[in-house]
């Protein structure tokens, strides 16, 4: 009995070293898992954080969080605006994408999350949806995802406490998630979240700077010398030889005089869509519009106005056919063009500000389009645009005469063009 | 007593459970409840919801006994428990309350099945059934 006692305590000692070193190598593989774990989701961030284009974004994510760590059934929600609910943007592992399927503030698993901005981690969905079911008449509502999902993990997507979207993930395993999981996919929401953040911002950006440019030509600070809008400051300016083209209509107020405001404003409208394309189409841009006439610039050949001017009369002719049938009256147009240096700077005071072109040549044009009353002919252009047109032999000049233009000490020849 | 990684499958609310406590008359009572939530190490929680005798026998005895069920191994467990407060907010709380508005939710029934309370339970013992049969 004596001497049996340290025998026993031997084999004890040998059969908790084997089950010592179970476990320490189970803990080492735990690490590795672990280790490459962190590193895929190091790598997950990288590649979204940096990219703006939201599909990418989202189907990225959703790859590797189903190839890595089996999340294969996953769907990205984003919230509505202005709306407590949710729609579907993407998803992957289900048969129909349900791509466009909305989900209100409060219903199911993942409208409960957006409601509580809570990660929510479900198990035995289904037997608790019999256990309540058996208590009510009510059918179950239609919700985005699996038909028979068993467990399911909701994370809401926050960016500064806000709530911008809710990621999903289910399976039809009884209990498919365990604390771990959320670990991870709290990690990841966190990156999707600012990602989708990012791309969006980016592109509200992208949306803005394009309005703006409707309002302030993009051309002008293209000849100022930016990029974009947000590097123009006050007082920058360059000078630059260009080509000014002023068109009016001759006879507007006798006829304006004759129509409401609004007919006005359809009126003018619908002048101005006939026109300003022929300005577009030839290189040009609309400087301004003042009432109805229009300040356009052509930076390139001065052949290029010249141009715009004869596709004008064009386009005028189209125009009153269709008004001469609504029994308008026809109109008549003015065209002044002129050759010169310009300023082609900002303006303005602090908060409202204004890309424009300033300088003698404005007015020489300007004038020279009220010429047009006089020698009663469609388009005057300057000398100086006649003789620097690269393509002299599309069009036809008629010297009309050397005037002195207001406010200014030289003659100035100018000619018809047709 | 400590809750032990190998119980916690049971307490995830895959299968529901029952829970048995008695009256002042030593009366037992038994229900089943959709989840026992593990609160921390050594306590676990349930649902107020409208089990009105269960919740009334623990007024009086603080002592329950609960069985719950492991899917992974198809197994049982018994849970000896006390009850030692109940809460009605707190992180606790509104996890529990999500999960119960998001089941009901799907079903159209948030405005019915709502959480008053959640009633934590000190674990004093547990075992495994089958264990507990060998013997």
């Amino acid at each position: 009995m004596s001497n049996q006692q340290p025998v026993d305590n031997r084999e004890e000692i040998k059969s908790q070293i084997v089950e010592n070193e179970k476990i320490i190598h189970q803990l080492n593989s735990q690490l590795v898992r672990r280790t490459s774990e962190i590193n895929i989701i190091q790598s997950i961030s990288d590649e979204i954080i940096n990219s703006l284009d939201l599909d990418k974004i989202f189907s990225r994510s959703m790859e590797l969080l189903d190839s890595v760590f089996g999340f294969n059934h996953s769907m990205i929600l984003l919230k509505k605006e202005n709306e407590d609910a949710l729609t579907v943007v993407a998803s992957i592992g289900y048969d129909d994408k349900g791509i466009g399927a909305e989900v209100k503030f409060g219903q199911g698993t993942i409208g409960v999350v957006a409601k509580n901005k809570r990660i929510l981690r479900m198990s035995g969905i289904l037997s608790k949806r019999r256990y309540i079911s058996k208590q009510s008449n009510n059918e179950d509502r239609k919700l985005p995802g699996l038909p028979n999902a068993d467990s399911q993990i909701a994370i809401p997507l926050i960016v500064h406490q806000r709530l911008i979207g809710v990621y999903s993930v289910e399976s039809e395993q009884i209990n498919a998630y365990k604390a771990i999981d959320e670990i991870i996919l709290n990690l990841v929401a966190k990156q999707i979240a600012t990602a989708i953040d990012n791309a969006k911002a980016y592109e509200t950006q992208r949306k803005l700077t394009e309005m703006y440019s409707r309002f302030v030509p993009m051309e002008i600070m293209k000849l100022v010398g930016y990029d974009s809008i947000l590097q123009a400051r006050l007082a920058d300016q360059s000078e630059r030889e260009v080509t000014i083209l002023f068109v009016d209509i001759r006879n507007f107020t006798g006829i304006s005089e004759k129509m409401s405001p609004e007919q006005n404003f359809q009126f003018l409208n619908s002048y101005l869509s006939f026109l300003a394309p022929t300005i577009i189409n030839n290189k040009g841009f609309i400087d301004k519009y003042i009432g109805d006439a229009i300040m356009a610039i052509f930076p390139e050949n001065p052949g290029d106005a010249l141009s715009a001017g004869l596709e004008m009369r064009k386009k005028l002719d189209l125009f009153n056919k269709l008004h001469v049938e609504e029994d308008l009256e026809e109109i008549r147009i003015g065209i002044g063009i002129h050759t010169g240096k310009l300023m082609v700077g900002i303006i303005g005071f602090d908060n409202r500000m204004e890309g424009t072109v300033i300088g003698d040549s404005v007015n020489t044009a300007s004038r020279i389009e009220g010429l047009t009353k006089e020698y009663n002919c469609c388009i005057l252009a300057s000398e100086s645009t006649v003789t620097g047109c690269d393509n002299k032999e599309k069009f036809n000049f008629k010297f009309m005469d050397e005037v002195q233009v207001k406010g200014k000490e030289q003659k100035i020849k100018v000619y018809s063009v047709s | 007593m400590k809750i032990t990684e190998e119980l916690m499958p049971c307490l995830q609310g895959a299968i529901p459970s029952q829970i048995v406590t008695v009256n002042e008359d030593n009366i037992p009572n038994t229900t089943i409840i959709s989840q026992v939530f593990p609160a921390d190490d050594e306590h676990v929680a349930i649902s107020n919801q409208f089990f009105s005798k269960t919740f009334q026998n623990l007024q009086n005895n603080k002592k329950a006994c609960v069985q719950v069920f492991d899917p992974s191994d198809l197994s049982f467990w018994t849970l000896d428990l006390e009850m030692v407060r109940i809460e009605d907010e707190g992180d606790l709380f509104d996890e529990m309350s999500m999960q119960l508005e998001a089941i009901a939710s799907m079903s159209g029934m948030e405005d019915v099945f709502v959480l008053k309370s959640a009633y934590i339970l000190k674990v004093l013992n547990f075992h495994h059934v089958t264990e507990a049969m060998d013997l």
